[in-house]
């Protein structure tokens, strides 16, 4: 995918078509249709159950882990190639799209083991490049004054907000061109809450990003284009201005104002 | 009706005071049930340790440096030979002191008893054991632990899978003199071999030109009786490192994946580590299983008298000019004898002493120190799992 020659189609970066999905006999998303931007902030939100998560996990195909979980029409295309057709090696899609979970998760092993946990799956086994990347992460997640001196230390000895940055350390480390980020914030301090915002303003055009938040004052602060998810259907997307200073349905509208029930 | 206060009468000094109630009264009682209950367990346990260790620590321990009965932890089991004299000095023997001692006494020898298996002491019987619990813990931790993860992580849900999980459990509760004589069935007689001369018993021989695969058991030896125990312990190893697997949060499964790795990635760095210590203690708690279990044993690797080590077998020696590789494949093949070899076990031996000889002083002594010695043995092991679950656990917390 990295040598894919479609890289002036910024508007259909990840486009996603008519994409119907279940579990079981479950279905969740309805046709649903979506146009994210190459290096925008895009925001999904709606309240829970909606399928926003789900459609966050299909974009990496990390829910093929759930069994009964299958995509019953459509497709989702990165750059155009469409990430369920068999061609696709999900272990090479999974290290273009990072991934960031709610819950900061990081393995009870050293902070080093964790920034390097994907080099090391990939087969990096020289020790100065593990540790160059190490570092990068690091830096990127603004972790690496915090952490330089105690690499070796256990992860779970860090704070939530250290956790989570170090998740997203993690995920950067394998150079994805997107990162998925599934309510980064949901289970942090405002403190650290703004400190992962801050961090997304900074990566800003470094990664494209695709965040599900529950916090719409979170999605006004960071994200360039917002979509609306309910009852597994798009509602809108739109600029996030527009969204939240002039939405075109009253669905958008009642959501966003905290009058839907 | 509606303000009929539940207790008519309040001492104004102290609104609380009342009657205990019914229910309070059922409360001390259940209590007390289940306290009596408790307690009845523990003063059997207690009893049972302490009669164990009265009787035999005498045998087992010494009072004086190294506070340890050496020869009852080094020499092989033998016949006791007690001699008393006239005068009624009783003397202990072995069977080759005991000629020059009656030479000595001469008419002065009031009578001469000679006791089974109740001399010398049980390094057999604790090799043996070892040696059975290598074998099966290793056979069964394999087995084990490789159909706890494909049950885990690979199998889907479905009827199949939980057909497989009763029939675990059910094996689990098989009575294990069946598994005695499924090894029997099964090891002794139609494991299958390579030799050069295949026995007629063979039930079935495959010609490979060089040698030949043949179906005719492995004998009474450790290999066999290993190969039961493992099926003894099987089950309790994969229902364990089932739980131990399951137990490692999901998550960790779903960002490793998420990182680009592959099932078997995710499995052997992000959970089969912080399921080590629980298959570990698990596993341990299987070989304090192994090593109690006699009747698995009886048909498949236990004698009840051996006067050799598993090691200690004639050699022919090689030529002089014997090459190097020559020296090799004989080290080789006296280590792999060593598995061929039957051998004594504790809690057959302690069998036997309780049950196969008559019961004097003398056997019962030595049947004491065995106990006790195999109890030391098993509470070790039980105290190793549990440190190491401790130290494991500190390792590897999430």
């Amino acid at each position: 995918m990295s040598d894919s020659p479609a890289s002036n189609h910024d508007a259909h970066f990840i486009q996603v078509a008519k994409f119907n999905y279940a579990y079981g006999d479950h279905q969740v998303l309805f046709d649903v249709d979506l146009d994210l931007h190459r290096e925008d902030i895009t925001a999904l939100i709606g309240p829970s159950g909606c399928g926003k998560s789900t459609l966050l996990r299909s974009i990496n195909r990390i829910n093929d882990l759930v069994e009964i979980a299958r995509v019953l029409s459509g497709s989702i295309k990165i750059d155009g190639v469409n990430l369920y057709s068999s061609e696709v090696d999900v272990i090479s899609l999974r290290r273009n799209v990072g991934m960031v979970f709610q819950k900061y998760n990081p393995f009870p092993r050293s902070i080093f083991e964790n920034a390097v946990y994907g080099l090391r799956v990939a087969g990096i086994k020289d020790k100065s490049e593990l540790e160059e990347a190490a570092e990068r992460s690091l830096r990127i997640a603004a972790l690496w004054d915090e952490v330089k001196d105690r690499l070796h230390s256990n992860a779970t000895g860090l704070s939530g907000g250290q956790q989570q940055r170090l998740c997203i350390a993690r995920a950067v480390a394998l150079k994805p061109r997107i990162l998925l980020m599934d309510e980064p914030c949901a289970a942090l301090d405002p403190i650290a809450t703004a400190r992962i915002e801050d961090l997304i303003a900074q990566l800003r055009g470094q990664f494209t990003f695709v965040i599900v938040t529950h916090n719409m004052e979170q999605a006004k602060r960071i994200a360039d284009k917002t979509a609306f998810f309910y009852k597994g259907k798009v509602i809108e997307c739109a600029d996030t201005m527009d969204i939240f200073g002039n939405p075109k349905n009253k669905l958008t509208e009642s959501y966003i104002t905290g009058r839907l029930t | 009706m509606i303000n009929t206060p539940i207790q008519p009468k309040i001492d104004p000094a102290n609104p609380f005071v009342g009657r205990h109630s019914r229910n309070q009264t059922l409360e001390s009682f259940v209590r007390w049930v289940l306290r009596c209950g408790t307690l009845v367990i523990v003063s059997v346990t207690a009893a049972i340790v302490l009669h164990i260790a009265v009787k035999g620590a005498p045998v087992a321990l010494s009072r004086e440096w190294p506070f340890v009965n050496v020869a009852f932890l080094t020499e092989l089991p033998s016949t006791l030979h007690v001699i008393q004299d006239n005068q009624g000095h009783i003397i202990e023997t072995d069977v080759n002191g005991a000629d020059a001692i009656k030479m000595e006494l001469g008419a002065n020898l009031r009578e001469e008893k000679t006791i089974s298996y109740s001399g010398g002491g049980i390094l057999g019987p604790i090799v043996g054991t070892a040696m059975l619990v290598i074998v099966s813990v290793g056979v069964a931790l394999f087995l084990g632990v490789a159909s706890a993860i494909y049950l885990s992580e690979y199998a889907s849900h479905g009827t199949f899978i939980e057909m497989v999980r009763l029939a675990i459990l059910n094996l689990a509760g098989v009575p294990s003199v069946v598994f005695g004589l499924f090894g029997l069935g099964a090891f002794v007689l139609t494991a299958p071999v390579f030799t050069n001369s295949p026995l007629d018993r063979a039930i079935f021989t495959l010609p490979l030109g060089f040698t030949t695969l043949s179906f005719q058991g492995w004998d009474t030896c450790v290999l066999s009786g290993g190969f039961t125990l493992a099926f003894v312990i099987l089950p309790v190893i994969i229902t364990a490192s089932e739980q131990c697997l399951q137990a490692v949060p999901l998550e960790f499964r779903e960002t490793s994946m998420a990182l680009g790795a592959t099932r078997w990635q995710t499995i052997w760095r992000a959970v089969l580590p912080f399921a080590t210590p629980g298959i570990l203690t698990s596993s341990i708690l299987g070989i304090a299983r192994a090593a109690g279990e006699t009747a698995p044993i009886m048909f498949t690797a236990a004698l009840a008298f051996k006067d050799k080590l598993p090691w200690q077998k004639d050699q022919i020696s090689l030529p002089a000019d014997a090459s190097l590789f020559a020296h090799w494949e004989q080290n080789i093949q006296r280590f792999l004898a060593i598995f061929t070899e039957s051998v004594q076990a504790l809690p057959y031996h302690i069998y036997t002493l309780a049950a196969r000889i008559p019961q004097n002083e003398y056997s019962e002594r030595a049947q004491y120190g065995s106990v006790f010695v195999f109890l030391i043995l098993v509470a070790s092991l039980a105290a190793t799992s549990i440190w190491m679950r401790r130290s494991l656990r500190a390792k590897y917390k999430w």
